[in-house]
């Protein structure tokens, strides 16, 4: 399927799949994001029950120390 | 007299509120330009006092060392602009307080230190305050890069950093950087606030 991924567009090869492997896939660490899926926030209790299908729109933001 | 464009931008951004959440180095260099640029009124929220070691790159003053940071920052901000409403707040900001603190603002940014500080607000403000745009500092330490600071939006969420740099003991937080994502971050505000701005 094809997603855009942070305002890009991202081939997968994958028909379905949780927002929690698509994240592990991305070498994220799960403590500290801000995921969005097509605008609306995805808490992240709801990562792993969470599924991607063809077309969403996935933003996710990895949160880092210094402000 | 007519007024010049300059004075006609002031005045329109005399109308509205900005919540700055942290006044360490985003916040205190961010709310200053807001300041000069006429803001109405700036909402502050921190609990930290100055401490010698923020005079590297947060706008304070060696005489203001003890001092709440929501205080000397109020302070500085009179003395650029006395015009502006400073409302100070001594907090440290959990979820219920940024909800009753900000639903009122035009915009907010965000300018905590800590990662999980700003996994907080921002959580708190997509699932409570979906209106109000938030303006997040991430990826702010270190020099030079100066073209891989950037802005990304996702709707009323907006990212301006490297989204790379975090703090740590070899990357360091330096002024220049620091303001650099600083005015990023105040840029947006009038982006935002100026949308509908039309000169005489």
């Amino acid at each position: 399927m094809t997603i855009i991924f942070n305002n890009q567009t991202l081939d997968l090869p994958l028909e379905e799949m949780s927002m929690g492997d698509f994240l592990r896939s991305k070498q994220y660490e799960i403590r500290l994001l801000i995921v969005m899926l097509n605008g609306k926030y995805i808490k992240r209790a709801a990562y792993e029950t969470t599924s991607l299908k063809e077309g969403d729109d996935v933003m996710v933001l990895r949160l880092l120390t210094g402000g | 007299m007519t007024k010049t464009v300059k004075e006609q931008i002031s005045n329109h951004l005399s109308q509205f509120t900005v919540g700055i959440a942290g006044c360490g180095g985003l916040g205190s260099n961010a709310a200053m330009a807001l300041a000069r640029a006429g803001i109405g009124k700036i909402l502050l929220a921190d609990y930290a006092i100055i401490t010698p070691e923020c005079l590297d790159r947060q706008y304070f003053f060696t005489g203001q060392v003890g001092k709440l940071k929501i205080h000397g920052l109020r302070d500085n901000i009179l003395m650029a602009n006395p015009k502006v409403n400073v409302k100070a707040f001594d907090i440290k900001l959990c979820a219920s307080d940024v909800i009753e603190l900000f639903a009122f603002c035009d915009v907010v940014i965000e300018a905590f230190d800590k990662a999980e500080m700003k996994q907080m607000i921002i959580e708190t403000m997509l699932l409570n305050l979906p209106t109000v745009p938030l303006i997040t500092g991430v990826g702010v330490a270190g020099w030079g890069k100066d073209t891989d600071a950037h802005v990304r939006r996702n709707g009323n969420l907006i990212i301006c950093g490297d989204e790379v740099s975090a703090l740590s003991e070899q990357l360091p937080g330096l002024a220049p950087r620091i303001g650099l994502v600083a005015h990023l971050q105040a840029n947006e505000v009038l982006k935002l606030l100026l949308k509908d701005f039309v000169p005489e």
